[in-house]
């Protein structure tokens, strides 16, 4: 029996440098930051005083007010971009089964807003100031179950919790998903919203954080910058979506996984499990090394780990890697970890809409360790036709996904 | 605080919790058969007094309340007995 194919046909997407596709876009393309100073607490004791946050974020422009307000922001941010990709995606809900519609989202770490609010609160007045609703706004899963219930999607519901891979994982297990004949459609993604004091000093102690400005690939990179936002694709069984005739971005068509099984912080060095990873979503996609345009990276701006990448990238694509543009978006938005593979995905997918490949900003200094095509500090026209994107994370996980201009 | 301020604190608590729109909350209201209180919101909502009010409602106590009014009259005879 031939595979279901599965297409993108909507997206939604909240960034540090954009909400909505529109504005994340022209953002994207004009190299524009969205990283500045941190205000929403005293960070003079941390090492990194910056953060990529999102601003004018307005919950109930999507959802009613009453549900905004018992909800953690990682959760809101999950329902706006699905609302997003809805919209966009053009889905009736007359034509949708819910018994049939999935949600597969990732997230690294929780409702960290409430999560830190609540500690505070009971350190200071005891266990009688904790709210009933407590755990249900902390817990990773809480953003897929509410877009269940906002949304009636009634078929597979997951969260994939494994750091700053979580959302490739979520969009590749949707696709698997997909294929096996277990849902028509299903919202995939993930969302984030780590910018609070406990997750700062626990980044600041592990020292992997930039003082100055996310510069991934550049010889002077001093580590990430911590970012937070959402991103929700629609995925569709292929059918599906030209039944209704559906607008389609991009077709998802492969998705590869590996494991390095070595350390829980460092990458390993010479790159190749997550060289593996993006060999099985080439295999996975049936397609060649040479097929690949564009590569969107992990490129976190560590040290370890875009020297790390940039060996995995040669050990895929062998003398050709010099030849293929390879970006980090995240010099603009920061790392919204377990959001950051599903946010890279829509630039992905955008990338192939408009044959544009978004720069890698903040770049100035070659590093002989790093010596790729990185785009620097400005966009590019280019024929995108077919995209991998990257998401590596803590315990040495990998997820790597293929994104293709849909052909029949 | 007298039962006027206390009804407005309830029926703000209930908005809050329930999504109400302003103004709707009556006193006759059933929590659970009028306003659809079910036992999760029924926790939130005197976590919400509580927390807001300062004061202790017993979970024995919450549960013998039936409509808004109840619960506002419990609130004021026991301001009231703090008060004595």
């Amino acid at each position: 029996m031939k595979q279901r194919r599965v297409v993108i046909t909507g997206l939604g997407v909240i960034a540090a440098n954009g909400i909505g596709k529109k504005a994340f876009w022209d953002a994207n393309c004009n190299g524009v930051s969205g990283v500045g100073p941190i205000k929403a607490f005293d960070a003079s004791c941390f090492r990194s005083k910056i953060a990529g946050y999102v601003n004018n974020f307005e919950p109930s422009k999507y959802m009613e007010e009453v549900t905004a307000s018992k909800i953690d922001r990682f959760s809101q941010f999950a329902i706006a971009c699905t609302k997003m990709a809805l919209d966009d995606s053009r889905l009736p809900s007359s034509s949708k089964d819910p018994y049939r519609v999935g949600v597969f989202l990732g997230s690294g770490l929780g409702g960290m807003f409430f999560y830190e609010k609540q500690i505070l609160a009971m350190q200071e007045f005891g266990h009688s100031k904790t709210h009933p609703a407590s755990l249900l706004r902390v817990m990773p899963s809480a953003p897929s179950a509410h877009v269940s219930i906002e949304f009636n999607c009634r078929g597979p519901n997951l969260t994939i919790s494994t750091a700053c891979s979580s959302s490739n994982h979520a969009i590749g297990q949707a696709l698997e998903t997909i294929r096996q004949n277990k849902a028509d459609v299903i919202f995939a993604g993930g969302t984030e919203s780590p910018l609070v004091f406990y997750t700062f000093a626990g980044f600041d102690a592990l020292r992997v954080m930039s003082t100055q400005a996310c510069r991934p690939f550049d010889r002077e990179r001093d580590g990430f910058v911590m970012g937070e936002g959402a991103a929700i694709l629609v995925l569709e069984e292929l059918g599906h979506a030209l039944e209704r005739k559906a607008k389609i971005y991009a077709e998802l068509s492969g998705y590869g996984a590996s494991c390095a099984a070595g350390h829980m912080v460092m990458p390993e060095p010479k790159g190749k499990d997550a060289a593996r990873a993006m060999a099985l979503a080439l295999k996975d996609a049936c397609l060649k090394p040479q097929d690949v345009d564009y590569i969107n990276a992990h490129g976190t701006a560590t040290q370890a780990n875009d020297k790390a990448e940039t060996k995995a990238i040669k050990e895929v694509f062998g003398k050709n890697a010099y030849k293929i543009p390879v970006s980090s978006t995240k010099s603009m938005i920061g790392h919204a970890m377990g959001a950051a593979g599903a946010i890279e995905a829509v630039a992905s997918c955008l990338a192939i809409e408009h044959n544009v490949i978004p720069p890698t900003i903040n770049y100035h200094t070659p590093d002989p360790d790093c010596d790729l095509d990185y785009v620097p500090n400005k966009g590019r026209k280019h024929q995108v036709d077919v995209v991998l994107s990257n998401a590596f994370a803590f315990g040495g996980n990998n997820a790597s996904v293929i994104l293709k201009r849909y052909e029949r | 605080m007298n039962f006027d301020e206390i009804e407005k604190q309830v029926a703000k608590s209930l908005e809050n919790v329930i999504g109400v729109k302003k103004g709707n909350i009556k006193l006759e209201q059933r929590l659970r058969e009028d306003l659809g209180v079910d036992s999760f919101s029924s926790l939130e909502l005197f976590f919400e007094l509580e927390d807001s009010l300062g004061i202790k409602i017993p979970d024995a106590e919450a549960k013998k309340m039936a409509t808004v009014r109840d619960v506002a009259a419990y609130i004021h005879n026991a301001c009231a007995a703090e008060k004595r």
